[in-house]
């Protein structure tokens, strides 16, 4: 069994969570509140006790099959000592029975220990707002869904990122024309210069993030990008308390074509926005080269959203620092065809009574 | 006195005989390069004739083999002033004329139908006639030719009618057209998913340095397209005494 980690209260010896508005650790049941620092003084401390070793042998039950349990973990509860079944790169969440939350420490130990993490900013309600105004202003939206719409599940994540930063040293070359016209009495002259353009220089990325969870779709984590990394902080345990966390299961060496892409096309951009005063310009070849690359392991907060409809999933995430939020919506066709006839014949009716209009006066 | 009555009874015969070949003027269609069958050209003359004495304005057609050398404007200015083309003191009349040797083709309007049809009017009637001359539909286009006059002289006298179905068919293709585009914006707001193509964001600020940069000029390649020979000349137009006269028409 792997080691649990929770936070218990100095005071009460409840267990405490991190709170999103006071953004420190705070007791829900005595309502003291602890700095981060403090609590991670007071846990090492206590990282000295000896553990308790209570386990006996049953028979009862059948065996796993073999390579049945190769994506799970089970862990036992500090508190109540119910048996957390969770998924092999679960890092924090909550026992099924107490409903306390807890970490699994083994999860971000050694290589896996992530070098930052963007605190919770907003909480669930701001989550179920953000989700509200989202479904606002959609016209085609179905009412059923909107009016249905029980969220089955907020969860609060934090999900594994790895994070990117390189000096990029770009070389350009692109074929540009610059077209002139005129014409005398008998013909139209049209002259095309063509010049070769050339552009070379560096830009400097920091932290662009890669998703490094499966679980997550990458273009749905994309979406509610950016984060503000000036407000990341060295990682501790503590910031996972109350939420669910996964540890990597993208590797850095995996994940760094899509980094690439992204780098690449904003250099190859920055260089084309100084390409002033032609009719057309076509790269032609670009070169870039990293230097100074780094990867770094973050835990970024998501809010994501579940919910249900006409037999289908409906997944939202909101970004837990910004409250950016993405989701794709069903449309409902008959009122796309309605508003596509309606607005038709409208529209049709105005010209053709403004065409009668003009004609009568 | 009796030489005297005999005179004056002379006179008046002459003044009978002389009348209808002062008011018949010139004949509706005078088809020198036998464009037309006989069944045609009669069908052709009794509408222009039936045109003509409802707008009191002679609608006429002189075709021709050759135009023998002369510049078309000045030759369709000649035709109607010499022989006298056009109704009333205001010599009211639209005369189409055609040369074959050239194939060109001009439309002169004069006096009151100078003022109804105008050089905008003839550019539409000769867009209108061009295509059925160019395949050698005469009559068609003769027929069209008569049909637009009595259109645009009907339009100058009594307004022009509403087009009702163009300008219906017109308006519900606006209609499709911008209600496709809104709808298909309503429904892209439903989609808000999708991978980033920059990491613009994530550009460390002012780090961006350009330490090359040259924009090198390399050949230049000049065509020349002539000019498309406009087709249809431009003709003239002057006002003055109560009427305007227009001339214009083109190749077929």
């Amino acid at each position: 069994m792997a080691v649990l980690q929770e936070y218990k209260c100095p005071c009460c010896n409840g267990a405490i969570e991190f709170d999103t508005g006071l953004q420190k650790m705070k007791c829900p049941y005595c309502d003291t509140e602890f700095d981060i620092a403090d609590l991670q003084a007071f846990d090492e401390a206590l990282k000295e006790k000896p553990e308790e070793n209570m386990q006996w042998e049953s028979q009862a039950g059948q065996q796993w099959q073999e390579g049945e349990t190769d994506n799970m973990r089970v862990y036992t509860c500090n508190t109540c000592g119910g048996e957390i079944v969770a998924d092999e790169t679960t890092g924090a969440s909550e026992c099924p029975f107490c409903g306390n939350p807890v970490i699994m420490t083994g999860q971000f130990a050694g290589d896996l220990r992530p070098d930052l993490v963007i605190p919770f900013k907003l909480d669930k309600k701001a989550a179920m707002e953000a989700l509200r105004q989202h479904y606002k202003g959609k016209v085609l939206l179905p009412k059923v869904f909107k009016d249905e719409n029980r969220i089955k599940e907020v969860k609060g994540i934090y999900v594994p990122f790895w994070l990117f930063a390189a000096d990029a040293q770009g070389f350009v070359q692109y074929k540009a024309t610059r077209v002139r016209c005129w014409s005398d009495s008998r013909y139209n002259y049209t002259e095309t210069s063509f010049y070769n353009v050339v552009r070379g220089g560096g830009l400097g990325f920091d932290n662009v993030p890669v998703d490094g969870c499966t679980k997550m779709d990458d273009a749905m984590m994309e979406s509610i990008e950016p984060y503000d990394f000036s407000e990341a902080v060295d990682f501790q345990t503590a910031y996972l308390s109350g939420f669910l966390a996964d540890r990597y299961d993208v590797s850095a060496e995996q994940s760094i074509e899509r980094a690439n892409q992204r780098v690449r096309a904003s250099t190859e951009a920055a260089f084309a926005d100084t390409v002033h005063g032609y009719t057309t310009v076509t790269p032609v070849s670009s070169n870039i080269n990293l230097q100074n690359t780094n990867a770094k392991y973050a835990l970024l907060p998501v809010w994501v959203l579940n919910t249900r409809w006409n037999g289908e999933n409906y997944t939202f995430s909101m970004n837990g620092q910004t409250g950016k939020l993405a989701g794709d919506l069903p449309m409902d066709k008959g009122l796309f065809w309605k508003w596509f006839l309606g607005l038709a014949g409208i529209i049709s009716a105005a010209v053709f009574a403004v065409s009668y209009l003009v004609w009568l006066w | 006195m009796k030489r005297t009555i005999s005179f004056l009874l002379l006179l008046l015969c002459l003044s009978l005989l002389a009348a209808p070949f002062a008011s018949a003027v010139m004949p509706m269609v005078t088809d020198d390069a036998s464009l037309l069958s006989d069944g045609e050209r009669s069908s052709l003359e009794a509408m222009l004739q039936q045109l003509s004495d409802t707008y009191s304005v002679q609608i006429a057609v002189v075709t021709t083999d050759s135009a023998e050398g002369y510049n078309m404007d000045s030759l369709v200015e000649y035709i109607y002033d010499t022989y006298d083309y056009g109704y009333g003191t205001g010599n009211d009349g639209v005369l189409l004329l055609i040369a074959m040797d050239v194939r060109e083709f001009r439309i002169l309007s004069n006096g009151f139908a100078g003022d109804a049809i105008g050089a905008y009017e003839i550019d539409a009637i000769s867009e209108a006639i061009t295509p059925d001359l160019s395949a050698g539909f005469y009559a068609d286009a003769f027929e069209t030719f008569a049909e637009e006059c009595e259109y645009y002289l009907e339009g100058y006298l009594y307004g022009y009618s509403f087009d009702f179905s163009t300008n219906l068919l017109i308006a519900v293709v606006i209609g499709v057209v911008i209600s496709l585009i809104v709808v298909l914006i309503m429904k892209g707001q439903l989609k808000s998913v999708k991978l980033q193509k920059h990491a613009n964001s994530y550009v460390r600020s002012g780090s961006f340095n350009l330490t090359q940069s040259g924009d090198y000029f390399m050949y230049r390649n000049i065509s020349r397209t002539p000019r498309p020979q406009d087709n249809s000349s431009g003709g003239g137009s002057r006002s003055g005494g109560g009427g305007s006269r227009h001339v214009g028409g083109g190749r077929f």
